[in-house]
């Protein structure tokens, strides 16, 4: 057979292969969480001290005017701080006062003063442009990676300029992602040590997706894809749902992303796997 | 700067994606899963790209990326066995599409972006980063099997 009539032949084949329309909804519905109201740490303390203290009066029937006594109540009910909060940094561009504001979008935790780069995403269109990074290592928390980083290439043509790669341990990840999943999932993790991340150069992983395998003492198969990155809408956290050979579930929690597909294992038992994260 | 957004980038590549996706992996199933990680890569990731070339061939090199990864876990390599395998689809195909898919995952990949996507060995190169001679030295090799097996095929059939 000739090289063309290959060609067309093989072209003809997957011409006729397409991703299902199910895939294509799937693609299309991911996106990160809505941007919430602007708010900055500081203000988020604020709030959250602000918030036990009417807590704390309304329980023990203080009055603000009359305090005499010294001694409030018995009862205390704390509110405590989270965690981990999405917070959106409204940040003007240097040199220029005719364009509105930016927003970027990142979880960092609320009483780390960070300035996040991000892709930024607008809500409406999900025109996704990107911003110059103006932070260090330093400012993201991140502990440096072993950098190897390969030399520039050309693709198609224009200078592709290909980002550093480094390597983290499986502990590294976990201190990242301040969660040790290892003790989260009921198994034996059978995945890979080492994780490589493609490093940006604002010196943090462009994507910090690692794919973490599992197996349980019955024998359930979990692959569990983490981010801190917020890949899906909240609304189908907490979800299990059929797919392929077993079940795929979604979670978010203390700020990480989880999407777990589960082979030989019930949706009962998969819920309940999701449930304690 | 080349400036898109992420619905047109969608609509116009998760095929492309797909089709690289299924041909490396043979199955369906992991096709799908690997197209939805690579549209996540895209969306978390901080890229700037100078052209639309540029977004697909990083498109394409994500693909490769994570279906290696897939390769290389321990998950996979448990559960390949019990996977679908499309050489054996119940379609109706082409010889070419079982000589294809009946070819080692590196010739696959070499044919698909050469023959499907139309790349240049240097192009190709620069996706699965390796160099020009390997990749020429691949292509050469996919081809010789492949025309032995479909002579094979045609001396079965008489």
């Amino acid at each position: 057979m000739e090289d063309k009539e290959f060609r067309e032949q093989y072209k003809k084949e997957f011409d006729a292969i397409c991703a299902s329309d199910g895939l294509k909804s799937a693609v299309k519905n991911l996106k990160p969480q809505k941007p919430r109201k602007v708010v900055t740490p500081f203000k988020a303390t604020i709030g959250t001290v602000a918030a036990a203290i009417m807590i704390f009066a309304a329980v023990s029937d203080y009055s603000f005017e009359k305090d005499t006594s010294g001694v409030i109540s018995e009862k205390v009910v704390s509110t405590p701080l989270p965690e981990t909060e999405f917070v959106i940094v409204e940040k003007k561009p240097e040199g220029k006062t005719t364009e509105s504001p930016q927003t970027t979008q990142k979880p960092v935790k609320a009483n780390e003063a960070v300035i996040p780069p991000s892709v930024n995403v607008a809500e409406d269109s999900k025109t996704v442009q990107t911003q110059s990074p103006e932070i260090n290592e330093a400012d993201t928390g991140i502990m440096p990676l072993n950098e190897d980083g390969p030399a520039p290439r050309m693709i198609g043509g224009d200078e592709y300029v290909a980002p550093t790669v480094g390597k983290w341990t499986l502990e590294q990840y976990y201190e990242y992602l301040g969660v040790n999943i290892s003790q989260k999932i009921p198994g034996q993790y059978t995945g890979s040590d080492t994780f490589e991340f493609e490093i940006g150069t604002d010196g943090i992983p462009l994507d910090d997706t690692a794919v973490l395998n599992f197996i349980t003492a019955n024998g359930t198969t979990l692959r569990v894809t983490v981010s801190k990155h917020v890949l899906f809408d909240s609304a189908v956290s907490g979800t299990v749902s059929e797919a392929g050979n077993g079940y795929n579930a979604y979670k978010i929690s203390g700020g990480v992303y989880y999407n777990i597909y589960a082979v030989n294992t019930t949706k009962d038992a998969l819920t309940q796997i999701i449930s304690s994260l | 700067m080349y400036r898109y957004t992420y619905d047109e980038i969608a609509d116009k590549y998760i095929d492309t994606i797909y089709r690289l996706a299924l041909s490396r992996t043979k199955s369906h199933s992991y096709a799908e899963d690997i197209t939805q990680d690579v549209f996540v890569k895209l969306m978390s990731a901080n890229k700037k790209f100078e052209t639309e070339e540029h977004l697909k061939a990083w498109l394409l090199r994500v693909t490769i990326n994570l279906t290696k990864d897939l390769f290389a876990s321990s998950w996979y390599k448990k559960s390949a066995e019990l996977d679908e395998d499309v050489s054996y689809t119940p379609e109706e195909k082409s010889d070419v599409y079982y000589a294809v898919m009946n070819l080692p995952q590196k010739y696959r990949t070499v044919i698909h972006l050469h023959y499907y996507e139309g790349y240049s060995v240097d192009e190709i190169a620069k996706i699965v980063n390796a160099t020009s001679g390997t990749v020429k030295s691949q292509l050469h090799r996919a081809r010789q099997m492949l025309k032995d097996f479909m002579e094979e095929d045609e001396t079965v059939g008489r």
